[in-house]
């Protein structure tokens, strides 16, 4: 199954070509490791980041007047997607994706001060920037807190799986201060108080996931970027990256179907390859309907976000996509399983590596589990049966749609 | 008019589904329902006061988008707050 099998429109082409052209040797230098640091849980290193950040990979999505290459929602989740297929370390693009989703939201806030200091050096790969946003609580009892202490304020608490927290030199931490609002603030690695512990998880490896101690950490009232509504800031942080968390395991999930036909090519069974066997064709089948089934969906959300129509904060089709995608990519690999068997558990152990990071997909950016309750919930409202005089309304009396 | 929760708000207001205010705009019916439920007040509105961006307000079955407080309401109006809230 060569690449002709699956659908390319001449955009996608287009965006697969330039990452080949203008990235195919940093890629492949990633990739190089890859199973390496994954099997001793080794972060991706540095180097790598200082290079797509030179080369111009972490601006693209960033606006031309910031440095960026202004490139659109689609173009970028298909970008990703071609660096899934070409670099087997989840890591890298994990931790490309939210260094973007940062530098976007700390580009919004409009202040120069802050383009120049982190948003430049951002997209430039040369500052390592981490989301500081989970920990043991829901949104409205963090127990990261900040306080008034003399003109500054000082931050205590605890935050959990920072993504690429190994690699960070500056931290963007939720915490609630003390009218029990959410606020953003922007600390530094170096300052005092600030202790990273790395973490040891199931997968993504090489993501060089920690935790983050806040002991009473001074913070300057001009480190603040979001002052009020810190938890609807955090929703479209969140929403945005569930975009871009989906792009790369659509890629490895392509890779992973054309590495499966490769094996079930050759191995022979009953004097024939096992790839001419009906149920073997059949699951390869049900492989290639799942990763088009998961590209469709993410490029139809990628695009309603291009056209200006997603809800920033919570939209559902970017929602769905980000469920479909890691239901469907998790999919390839269990059909993966039940045709190769042995081969896939014992003869190579990328295998084993996919199963692990895919898993970790589940959780990032809001669980599988409470995306379907949110949706579940918005569905209740918004596909109430039309009763009466709005049975054929589409525009509120108060100028919103329903 | 009548106030109506879903979801995690549910917990804000002790499981009361629908909450029954008298009130012209939705500012009044929040302090009224407020007052009965403190609680919601922290996860409705941000430190200034205002309802937070992350909730989607239905008037009467409808998005009402450019909602806020100083939105006249009816006593026959149908006010229903959904949130969709996901972790890192």
């Amino acid at each position: 199954m060569g690449e002709r099998l699956w659908s390319l429109t001449a955009a996608e082409d287009d965006a697969m070509i330039r990452v080949d052209e203008r990235w195919g040797e940093l890629l492949a230098a990633v990739d190089e490791g890859a199973a390496d640091r994954d099997m001793a849980g080794e972060p991706v290193p540095e180097r790598f980041f200082a290079e797509a950040g030179a080369t111009g990979l972490l601006a693209l999505p960033l606006p031309r007047e910031t440095g960026g290459a202004g490139l659109d929602p689609v173009a970028w989740v298909l970008t990703l997607e071609r660096i899934g297929y070409l670099c087997r370390d989840s890591g890298f693009a994990l931790i490309l994706g939210i260094r973007t989703v940062i530098a976007q939201m700390l580009l919004e806030s409009g202040r120069q001060d802050v383009i120049e200091r982190y948003v430049v050096p951002i997209t430039r790969g040369t500052l390592g920037i981490a989301l500081a946003y989970s920990e043991d609580a829901d949104a409205f009892t963090l127990r990261t807190v900040l306080r008034r202490r003399g003109d500054g304020f000082v931050l205590s608490g605890h935050k959990d799986f920072l993504t690429g927290g190994y690699h960070a030199q500056v931290f963007l931490v939720y915490a609630r201060n003390e009218a029990d609002d959410m606020v953003a603030c922007l600390v530094h690695r170096d300052d005092p108080g600030v202790v990273v512990t790395r973490l040891s998880p199931v997968g993504i490896r090489t993501s060089g996931p920690t935790a983050l101690d806040l002991r009473e950490v001074p913070v300057a009232r001009d480190r603040i970027v979001v002052s009020v509504d810190g938890l609807s800031h955090a929703q479209q942080l969140l929403n945005s990256r569930r975009l871009t968390v989906c792009g790369a395991p659509i890629g490895r999930a392509r890779a992973l179907v054309e590495l499966s036909v490769a094996r079930l090519n050759s191995t022979i069974r009953h004097g024939q390859p096992l790839s001419q066997l009906p149920n073997v064709q059949g699951s390869l089948g049900r492989m290639y309907i799942a990763v088009e089934t998961a590209r469709a969906m993410l490029y139809r959300a990628a695009r309603r976000v291009a056209d200006g129509e997603a809800d920033r904060l919570f939209d559902p089709v970017v929602s769905a996509a980000k469920h479909v995608v890691v239901n469907r990519v998790r999919f390839v690999l269990e059909e993966a399983l039940q045709v190769l068997g042995g081969y896939f558990y014992y003869g190579d152990p990328y295998f084993g590596t996919c199963l692990r990071d895919f898993a970790g997909l589940v959780a990032f950016a809001g669980t599988q589990d409470l995306l379907e309750v949110n949706l579940g919930t918005m569905a209740t409202t918004h596909l109430a049966p039309l009763r009466d005089d709005r049975k054929f309304s589409t525009t509120s009396r108060r100028g919103g749609h329903t | 008019m009548i106030l109506r929760f879903s979801g995690l708000l549910l917990r804000m207001v002790d499981y009361e589904r629908t909450v029954d205010v008298e009130a012209t705009t939705l500012g009044d019916a929040l302090a009224v329902a407020e007052a009965r439920h403190p609680r919601l007040k922290m996860v409705l509105r941000d430190g200034h006061g205002q309802l937070r961006r992350t909730h989607r307000i239905f008037i009467n079955g409808e998005l009402a988008a450019t909602a806020g407080l100083s939105t006249p309401m009816h006593s026959s109006d149908e006010v229903e707050f959904l949130t969709a809230i996901a972790g890192g």
